[in-house]
């Protein structure tokens, strides 16, 4: 369903919206504030948060039709799963219940004195009402969740810059962003394709993000699938994300010194059968936990692969003959044991792939800043020559720090930071083994 | 736990950094799972295994399989990349115990996971 583009949207967008509001009078208490809000914003800045919103609505016929047609297909298998749950009193095909949704905005790192992000939520809410009639607003539990944020503008093939004072509605390229609500009060950390729109701000470039996630019950993926969490697991998105930007080769030895409930090691192993994962943690009991998340997993996987072949056959009419473990080296293979002092031979790992302990709800600072240090010495010491370590941490200085130590600045190299977002903005650190 | 981990595996108590490899394999229960063959990944795989180690390991559990020095041609000796694939991958160990040739420190394997925590004053 992403990544496909209009490319001639945006001067659609702009000559609709040049000559009147076409916005709806039910909403006008949103438009209000927002109207409100551009008034306030003065100094001729001219935001038009209400007008770049209702692209949404307008310019990307694209988009709408292909989500009108999605979920017109995807709301009755929302509904049957809902009716499943919740509903004992099924009278018929009538009485489905309507896809509840909800719309958030994140304005990151991005000020603006003029609008409140409780207003642009609103307006995304009110749009998303409009497109989508038969769907009610939920808060609380909702089947999709409408996300709307503003980024710093840093992609420059996406940026375009308005050619008179008057056009400032400019990029628009549309797609859609697959997550999951099943658990309500998670929301998607990353967006990869979403519906840009750009509004210049006091001279500096904003674009505007929107994506929306769609319930796990519409998936037929066995990939993301843990049963078992932990205090802090990694979100299994996350950790797929984290392992595309690390890309194991085939046969490289990839190891998490952190791994908790094997989160990385389990989806890397499912996803990268060729490489081999380890999982090093140092609390015996969440070494269970991702025993038993590897079992179901790859039970669930097999179980995806086996049903793929039985439709092959059945459409083939042929026999396969006997279905043999289709990941061999899928049993991610599991440690207990210590991050800052590691029982492998040195030299002996092309990859370290690791969501660090951060923040407080695991361990604590102090806790940190002794951990640390012996984990930096360890992984210089098991990563050969060009050997690669992803970190993710939310203790940016302390590891800075480390990585500037005499110990470590002769052999590890910052090839790169990403900053990602798991309730806070954390970083990704790329090093490498020198 | 598989063969190829146990190849990986050293004794890290403070102190104890000469003839720390490999770990000696005691009190062990095998168990032979099936699993597909892949030859990239065993090529791949032939420079970072310790060998000698490898057979000495394997011969003390009675697997004589494999040839005492690694073939010439290994990457594409097929029949022996079925046997390396079958002593690495498809052996695990369920249960039993490493020793540290060493120091003699014991490392307990158990569910097929081994537990290498060390005390607080061994580390």
């Amino acid at each position: 369903m992403n990544g496909f583009k209009s490319p001639s949207q945006p001067q659609a967008a702009t000559t609709q919206h040049g000559s009147s509001s076409p916005l709806d009078p039910q909403r006008t208490g949103n438009d209000e504030a927002l109207e409100a809000a551009a008034a306030n914003d003065g100094d001729g800045l001219e935001l038009r948060w209400r007008q770049g919103l209702s692209v949404l609505q307008f310019a990307p016929s694209t988009l709408s039709e292909s989500l009108t047609s999605f979920f017109s297909q995807a709301t009755p298998l929302i509904n049957s799963a809902e009716t499943h749950k919740s509903s004992p009193d099924v009278n018929g095909a009538e009485a489905t219940s309507p896809v509840r949704y909800r719309a958030s905005f994140d304005r990151g790192d991005v000020q603006h004195k003029g609008l409140r992000s409780q207003d642009l939520a609103a307006a995304l809410g009110g749009l998303t009402g409009d497109t989508f009639p038969s769907w009610k607003v939920n808060l609380k539990e909702f089947d999709v969740e409408v996300m709307g944020r503003w980024i710093q503008d840093e992609l420059e093939e996406i940026q375009y810059k308005p050619k008179s004072s008057t056009d400032r509605l400019v990029s628009v390229s549309s797609g859609e962003e697959e997550g999951n609500t099943e658990s309500s009060n998670k929301r998607p950390q990353i967006e990869k394709a979403s519906q840009q729109q750009g509004v210049e701000n006091g001279g500096e470039f904003v674009r505007m993000q929107v994506g929306m996630t769609l319930p796990l019950a519409l998936s037929t993926c066995p990939y993301r699938f843990r049963p078992l969490g932990g205090r802090t697991s990694l979100r299994i998105e996350i950790a797929y994300s984290l392992l595309a930007l690390a890309d194991p080769k085939p046969g490289e030895v990839v190891v998490d010194t952190c791994s908790g409930v094997g989160t990385i090691p389990i989806v890397g192993a499912v996803h990268y059968p060729e490489s081999w994962f380890t999982g090093l943690e140092v609390q015996p009991c969440n070494v269970e936990r991702a025993a038993q998340n590897a079992k179901e997993m790859i039970e669930k996987v097999d179980r995806h692969h086996g049903q793929e072949r039985a439709a092959a056959k059945s459409e083939a009419g042929t026999s396969t003959g006997t279905v043999v473990r289709s990941h061999n080296t899928c049993h991610p293979n599991l440690i207990v044991g210590d991050a800052g002092a590691v029982c492998w031979r040195p030299g002996a790992v092309d990859l370290i792939i690791s969501d660090l302990p951060w923040g407080k709800r695991e361990f604590s600072h102090v806790y940190n800043c002794k951990l640390y240090p012996r984990l930096i010495r360890e992984i210089i010491r098991l990563l050969r020559v060009n050997g690669r370590a992803l970190l993710i941490t939310g203790e940016r200085k302390l590891l800075l720090r480390q990585l500037d130590a005499p110990f470590a600045r002769p052999h590890l190299k910052l090839l790169q930071t990403r900053e990602i977002t798991i309730g806070y903005k954390v970083m990704v650190f790329e090093l490498l083994r020198v | 736990m598989r063969l190829i981990t146990h190849n990986m595996l050293q004794c890290h108590v403070k102190g104890c950094n000469a003839n720390n490899f490999p770990l000696e394999l005691q009190e062990v229960v095998l168990e032979q799972e099936e699993a597909e063959m892949n030859e990239d990944f065993l090529r791949n795989m032939l420079t970072k295994i310790e060998y000698d180690a490898l057979v000495a390991t394997c011969l003390k559990l009675d697997i004589n399989d494999l040839p005492a020095t690694i073939p010439a041609d290994a990457a594409y000796n097929d029949e022996f990349l079925q046997i390396l694939h079958r002593v690495i991958l498809e052996t695990h160990i369920k249960s039993g115990k490493m020793v540290c040739p060493n120091c003699q420190h014991n490392y307990i394997i158990r569910d097929g996971i081994p537990n290498m925590l060390l005390a607080e004053h061994e580390v």
